[in-house]
């Protein structure tokens, strides 16, 4: 047996031991999502590797409980103005970040922003009590402080997405003093419009009070399931088109990262899901101006900063009606809605992302933003 | 080694495979049309059935009724676990988050130190700019 004959055996033995070691580890844990089970065939066929999380350089800037503020310091500033990402409770931030090339923060840091971000982390039982007015007066107001710290500037942009722009559009209500700018991406306003995501959480068949009172904190496979029901069939074959395009790496690996981003949703903070149901989903108190954190009604109509509502056209986690009514209902006079041609994740991570949404968007913050010359 | 050194990705079965079932199942060929119109015959009767009152009654009753019985167990297996003085999955649990939180905080406590750093150098720097203009005599003072 000659060398090339044994070193190609022994490969052959070792990515099979890979192969059932990555499988076995995905049946262990079980979760509903096909990405921990399809990914080990797909990455061997493809001799692709996950890229590293969040790859843009950034630093620890404070911490609280499970949440981080991360700073992205732009190589260049070129805005005194600092601009403050907050994200959803369900998935992690870094789709923000995802990947070298095609990352909505980095391409803000290259334009010369300097960018923080609220990474939720995950939470434990600390985070089970969390109230919606611990998570705006609270932790919101300290990353807002931090930043304005840091960035040593009197006001910021806040960049809300998704759930993140409900908590963003909340916290200026309640607390305007410091905000700029507002841009709210793929917010729900309207949660009457929210089709199956409404009908599924109606008062009469979700009890919100049972889930949160015997879990705690709401755990990932309750919430993956609800968006496996939501497309379950597309949900397997959109695996089909890798394997079409197992030959292209950059495909591959995109596809990947997303998958892996998708297939990694946190526990959803248990008091601040029971309210959010509730008042949002249920009762929809949150556009009618109803909603009260710590005995304050949310009043939209408190809003007097620049905003931005982006819509994508094609979302179908939040339809563009549950964000149209958006400039209605705010008093700001600089207001603007901008919509575009990709899905809810394509805002972000697409590639129509670094030509045709960000650069957009980024034009549209830097004309509100105070700039570092004096 | 870099990319373009790297020998060619071998083509192996694994590969063969998944391309055939892509192939298979693309929407071009007679298989993938067929399929097609399975997948979406599959997602309506689904959808139909996701949406149906029935349904969403049932799983509500069953979930109620499944998220009752955990709460009436863990309070059982928890009391079972104190009164014999054993940890409970949960205070292990919030041990292991702790952890994780005082890794967190020692790395925010080094950018947070950076800034007080930044902050202290600028005041000093300040007090240095200031301190020689306070001894320079007032040559023009008429007195």
């Amino acid at each position: 047996m000659t060398a090339s004959t044994t070193q190609r055996l022994r490969s052959f033995v070792t990515g099979q031991v890979e192969l059932t070691r990555a499988v076995a580890h995905a049946f262990k844990s079980r979760p509903f999502n096909p990405y921990p089970y399809l990914k080990p065939f797909i990455e061997r066929a493809a001799g692709v590797r996950e890229p590293p999380i969040s790859a843009t350089p950034h630093t620890v800037v404070y911490t609280r409980g499970s949440m981080r503020l991360l700073r992205y310091a732009a190589p260049r500033r070129r805005h005194r103005t600092p601009i403050l990402f907050v994200y959803s409770l369900i998935n992690r931030w870094y789709i923000l970040d995802f990947q070298p090339g095609r990352s909505l923060i980095e391409h803000l840091t290259r334009d010369g922003f300097d960018v923080y971000a609220i990474d939720w982390g995950i939470p434990g039982q600390e985070e089970e009590r969390l109230t919606w007015s611990d998570l705006l007066g609270g932790l919101i107001q300290t990353a807002v402080r931090w930043t304005l710290r840091v960035s040593k500037s009197r006001d910021l942009t806040l960049y809300g997405y998704c759930m993140g722009g409900t908590m963003a559009l909340a916290y200026t209500s309640l607390y305007p003093e410091g905000v700029r700018n507002l841009v709210a991406q793929a917010t729900p306003v309207d949660f009457s419009k929210g089709g199956l995501y409404t009908l599924w959480t109606s008062s009469s068949h979700f009890d919100v009070d049972s889930l949160v009172d015997a879990y705690g904190n709401v755990p990932t496979p309750v919430l993956e399931s609800g968006f496996l029901m939501a497309a379950p069939v597309q949900r397997l074959t959109r695996w089909l088109e890798v394997c079409r395009r197992i030959d292209d790496p950059d495909f591959v690996s995109t596809f990947l990262a997303m998958e892996r981003w998708g297939s990694d949703p946190v526990p959803f903070p248990g008091e601040v899901y029971r309210q959010y149901i509730k008042d949002c989903y249920q009762q929809n108190l949150f556009h009618q101006g109803r909603m009260k954190v710590g005995g304050d009604p949310i009043d939209l109509r408190r809003i007097q900063a620049a905003l931005l509502n982006v819509i994508a056209e094609q979302d179908t986690i939040a339809f563009p009606a549950m964000s149209e009514p958006l400039l209605g209902l705010v008093a700001s006079k600089d207001k603007e809605t901008r919509r575009y041609p990709v899905g809810h994740i394509g805002l972000s991570a697409s590639s129509k992302g670094p030509t045709l949404v960000w650069p957009s968007i980024s034009a549209w913050i830097a004309a509100r933003s105070q700039s570092m010359e004096p | 080694m870099s990319d373009s050194d790297r020998p060619p990705h071998p083509k192996g079965l694994l590969v063969r495979g998944l391309k055939a079932l892509g192939h298979l199942t693309h929407p071009d060929t007679r298989s993938g049309r067929l399929f097609t119109r399975a997948e979406q015959g599959l997602t309506r009767a689904l959808a139909r059935v996701t949406e149906s009152p029935t349904y969403l009654r049932a799983s509500g009753t069953l979930m109620r009724q499944g998220f009752n019985a955990r709460i009436r167990r863990n309070s059982f297996v928890e009391g079972a676990l104190r009164s014999l003085r054993l940890p409970t999955a949960s205070e292990v649990e919030l041990l292991q988050d702790q952890l994780r939180r005082v890794n967190d905080q020692v790395e925010a406590l080094g950018s947070q130190l950076e800034v007080v750093v930044d902050l202290l150098h600028k005041q000093e720097a300040a007090e240095h700019a200031s301190a020689p203009a306070d001894t320079t005599p007032k040559s023009s003072d008429p007195t």
